[in-house]
């Protein structure tokens, strides 16, 4: 009871934070994040269109108080929240699985816009960090400044992939096993500039003491979305280099994804120098489908290797995963997870993953 | 525990107490956010076969900034127009589809040589 009971006040202090977009709705609709989202990147808040999609093309059901909802008060303010709670158990062959249930979000977010100015803030209420950014916007581009997170990949709503900040509970020891975007890491002082080009969003940005205390990142990434044929495609490039030192990280992402009627498919790939010693490489890649309103079946395969030398190191992961939208504002998540790896070592067995997701 | 009723309370707040007006729609006869998204989805998007990015500045969705808003505006008003006339004459209602096909601009007859 006592050990449950340690677990569950680690997972609150050091798991809760702000998470980040699903751009596979993106891909769907066939342009940028913020199509749905009030920040340029997407995630957080979401704008009008946002929640009426969320109504109209995310859930099975939608009551009838919520049809006129539009989450604006007084013209010009908008408040929201996510809340997540996930749990976690895990079985190896014969042996008992331990679960764990613990707050993995609490964000509350605001936004105010007035003709070519914007505030956003959004307060992650477990981990009691602020994140801010202040937005200028002259037709369709704008400079940002605040307290934010670099724009990098595909910035998945789900940080235990590889290609995010990886496994939180370590299945090879003392191995790196994700990219550094760790839920962990407070919002940094941060400055951003970008652009949106018919179906495109370029970005760069310039951010202080994320990844460190000392550490200066500068950032950019280009995204595209149009049409392959009878697909809706997106492909897009990434890019950060820490500049404080000159064996500094180097960060190159290449992500796209394709979608036509109920099936997608995302993917994308970083490639870092100097993230552990020498060249790491992190891939994702999913497949959903659609198959009713409301409900959806995925499966996803992600890879790990540490060091492209050694790949004994090397880690690939499995997850078999249905997403229940049972009316707006409310997200059921089930996975199935298993992680093999490259070397010698037995697997930990099989992961059981529950994710309750209430937005507004 | 304190903390999650809070939440809970601010997020019964936020969806019981806020409603927005519609900005800056001035032709299309919808009275709710809700209505034009779905109009725009489904009709004029399909129609013209192109992204919402075409005629709105993304980050505002209400400006007119961008000309081809002010065309679409312009064009809704003269379907709107033709619909009525047709009323009269008992023909069904028209939409962007009749002339656009699912493309931005309406293909035109070869010209006469």
């Amino acid at each position: 009871m006592r050990v449950t009971a340690y677990r569950f006040i680690f997972y609150i202090l050091f798991l809760s934070t702000h998470l980040w977009a699903i751009p596979r709705y993106a891909l769907e609709s066939g342009t940028s994040c913020n199509l749905c989202h009030v920040k340029p990147g997407g995630g957080g808040l979401r704008n009008d269109y946002g929640i009426i999609y969320g109504m109209d093309d995310l859930s099975a059901k939608v009551p009838q108080q919520f049809e006129s909802y539009s989450g604006i008060i007084l013209n010009h303010i908008q408040f929201g929240g996510d809340v997540r709670i996930q749990s976690v158990s895990r079985s190896k062959g014969e042996t008992p699985g331990d679960l764990a249930i613990f707050p993995m979000q609490a964000n509350m977010q605001m936004a105010f816009r007035s003709n070519q100015f914007s505030f956003q803030s959004e307060f992650a209420l477990l981990r009691k960090d602020m994140g801010f950014q202040l937005g200028y916007y002259v037709n369709s581009n704008y400079i940002q400044a605040g307290m934010g997170k670099p724009s990098f990949g595909l910035n998945l709503a789900d940080h235990t992939v590889f290609t995010r900040g990886g496994n939180m509970r370590l299945v090879q020891g003392e191995h790196r096993e994700g990219m550094p975007f760790s839920p962990m890491l407070n919002h940094a002082p941060f400055i951003a500039a970008g652009r949106y080009i018919e179906n495109g969003h370029l970005s760069v940005g310039w951010s202080q003491g994320y990844f460190s205390s000392d550490s200066e990142s500068f950032f950019a990434r280009g995204a595209h979305y149009g049409v392959l044929g009878s697909f809706n495609r997106m492909i897009g490039l990434s890019y950060l280099q820490e500049n404080h030192d000159p064996n500094g990280l180097k960060m190159m992402n290449i992500f796209g994804g394709l979608s036509r009627g109920s099936i997608s498919w995302l993917g994308e790939i970083t490639v870092a120098d100097n993230l552990v010693e020498g060249r790491s490489v992190a891939s994702y890649s999913e497949l959903t489908w659609g198959v009713k309103p409301g409900w959806n079946v995925s499966g996803r395969l992600d890879f790990f290797d540490e060091n492209t030398d050694y790949t004994k190191d090397a880690i690939r992961r499995t997850t078999f995963g249905l997403n229940y939208v049972p009316f707006p504002f409310v997200d059921i998540k089930f996975q199935i997870r298993s992680s093999q790896l490259w070397s010698n070592k037995a697997s930990l067995g099989v992961e059981y993953l529950s994710q309750l997701h209430v937005w507004f | 525990m304190k903390k999650y009723i809070i939440i809970i309370g601010f997020m019964l707040s936020g969806l019981l107490g806020q409603k927005s007006e519609l900005k800056n729609v001035k032709v299309l006869p919808f009275t709710e956010k809700r209505e034009v998204v779905k109009y725009m989805k489904s009709v004029v998007a399909k129609e013209l076969g192109v992204k919402c990015s075409f005629c709105h500045n993304m980050t505002d969705y209400a400006s007119d900034e961008k000309d081809h808003k002010k065309v679409a505006r312009e064009m809704m008003v003269m379907t709107m127009n033709a619909n009525k006339t047709m009323k009269d004459l008992n023909f069904h209602d028209i939409s962007c589809w009749v002339c656009h096909r699912g493309n931005k601009h309406p293909d035109h007859p070869p010209k006469k040589k």
